[in-house]
C-alpha cells in the first residue's frame, strides 16, 4: 500500500489532508516540524510527502537538505502560496520537489496529482 | 543596499501575510469539499446547497484577499510577473471552468468564439487569467438571470483581441472611464451586495497595460457592456517595470489608446 507523509505546522490543515488522503485509501503519517518528520521518516518510508511551506521557521531548502541525508527518497509535493518562474521551478525540481499547488488549493486537484506521482 | 533590504522585507511581509490569510481559507475550502463529496456521510439537498453558498463566499473572500495583496504589492512595487509562452485556448478553458458554478447559479449561457490558429503569446499566465476572470465575473454579476455572455478571442494585425459582452444593466457614459479607477463602483449601494471593493478593474488595467496592451469598455445602460483588451503578439519586455509605471490612482485612458 502506498504511503503518504503530511508535513504541516498548522494542525487544521494537517488533519484535513490526513483525513482526505486516508479516505482515498492510502496509509498516512503526519509531522508538524522538522524534528517530528526526521524522527518518523525512516520508519514510515513514505512514497510521497506533502510539504507545506512553513512560515516563519525552517525554509523549504533547509528541510529538503535534511531530507537528502536520509535513505528514503520520497517524491515531494509542495503546498505554497507563491507562484514560481520557470527558473525557480527548475531549482525546486533539483531539490526533489516534483510538483506544487498554491493555497487555497482544490482537494481534488491535489489528490489527482498524488495519484499521478504514485503511478509513475 | 538599504533599498534592497527594504524591498526584501516588503516581499517577505507580503508572503508571510499571504500565507497567514491563505491557511484558514484552505481549511474552510478543504472541509467544505470533503463534506460535499459525502466523505463524512450522506448529505441532503439543503445541506448541499448550504455548502455551495459557503464555498462561493469563501471564494469571494479569497478573491478579496488576492486583490488586497495585489494592491499591497502594487503599492510596495513588488508585483511579480512570470512571462511564459502560453496557449490562449487553454487559459480560456481554465477560466471558464473556474466560473462554472457562478454561471450556473444565474443560469447564464456562455458562448465562446475562438478564432482558429491564434498565436501563442508570451504573457504571465496567472495575471491574464485574473483579468479574464475579473471581466467575466463582472459580466455575469451585472447580467440578468437566464441571459447570455459571449466571449471571443481573435487576431488583429499586431494584437490578439479579447472581447466579452453581456446584456445586463450597462454603464452610463459619464461613468465609463471612472470604472477603471481605484475603489470606484458604478452604484455603490447596489454594487456592495455583489461583493468586492472595486479593485478588479484597476488591477486588470495595470496588468494589461504592463503587457503592452489596452483595455476599454463600450456600454449602453439597459443594453449591456462589452469589455475588450488587447495583447501584443510581439511581447514587451520588463513587465514589472511597466507595471510600476502604470498610474493606478489617476486615469489617462484616452492617451493610452
Amino acid at each position: 500500500m502506498k504511503k503518504i507523509m503530511i508535513i504541516d505546522d498548522e494542525t487544521d490543515l494537517r488533519e484535513m489532508l490526513n483525513l482526505m488522503i486516508h479516505k482515498e485509501g492510502y496509509k498516512t503519517s503526519m509531522a508538524e516540524d522538522d524534528e517530528d518528520f526526521l524522527s518518523k521518516i525512516d520508519d514510515f518510508q513514505p512514497d510521497i510527502i506533502t510539504l507545506d511551506v512553513m512560515m516563519p521557521g525552517l525554509t523549504t531548502r533547509e528541510i529538503l537538505d535534511k531530507l537528502k541525508a536520509k535513505k528514503t527518497k520520497p517524491k515531494i509535493i509542495l503546498l505554497t502560496v507563491v507562484r514560481y518562474s520557470e527558473e525557480e521551478k527548475q531549482k525546486l525540481y533539483k531539490m526533489g520537489i516534483v510538483d506544487y499547488v498554491t493555497k487555497p488549493f482544490d482537494l481534488d486537484d491535489l489528490i489527482s496529482r498524488i495519484h499521478k506521482y504514485l503511478d509513475k | 543596499m538599504q533599498l534592497k533590504k527594504a524591498d526584501q522585507l516588503k516581499t517577505d511581509f507580503l508572503n508571510v501575510t499571504s500565507h497567514e490569510l491563505r491557511t484558514p481559507m484552505s481549511a474552510i475550502k478543504g472541509y467544505v469539499q470533503i463534506i460535499s463529496k459525502q466523505a463524512l456521510g450522506q448529505i441532503n439537498d439543503e445541506q448541499k446547497k448550504a455548502l455551495e453558498i459557503i464555498l462561493r463566499n469563501s471564494n469571494r473572500l479569497d478573491t478579496l484577499i488576492q486583490d488586497i495583496l495585489d494592491i499591497s504589492r502594487l503599492e510596495s512595487e513588488t508585483m511579480k510577473f512570470i512571462p511564459e509562452k502560453i496557449n490562449i485556448k487553454s487559459i480560456l478553458e481554465q477560466t471558464v471552468e473556474t466560473m462554472q458554478s457562478f454561471t450556473d447559479t444565474k443560469n447564464i449561457m456562455i458562448t465562446i468564439n475562438l478564432e482558429e490558429n491564434l498565436p501563442d503569446l508570451i504573457i504571465d499566465q496567472e495575471q491574464i487569467k485574473q483579468v479574464i476572470i475579473n471581466l467575466l465575473n463582472n459580466a455575469i454579476k451585472f447580467s440578468y438571470e437566464c441571459s447570455i455572455v459571449t466571449i471571443s478571442f481573435r487576431k488583429t494585425r499586431e494584437h490578439v483581441l479579447f472581447e466579452t459582452q453581456d446584456f445586463g444593466r450597462g454603464i452610463p457614459k459619464n461613468k465609463q472611464d471612472k470604472i477603471f479607477e481605484i475603489f470606484y463602483q458604478v452604484d455603490a449601494r447596489k454594487d456592495k451586495k455583489f461583493g468586492g471593493v472595486g479593485l478588479g478593474l484597476v488591477i486588470s488595467r495595470g496588468i494589461i497595460l504592463a503587457h503592452g496592451g489596452n483595455i476599454w469598455v463600450e456600454s449602453e445602460p439597459g443594453k449591456g457592456s462589452t469589455f475588450r483588451f488587447t495583447l501584443p503578439i510581439k511581447p514587451v519586455q520588463n513587465l514589472e517595470e511597466r507595471f510600476r509605471d502604470v498610474d493606478i490612482f489617476k486615469l489617462n485612458l484616452i492617451n493610452m489608446r
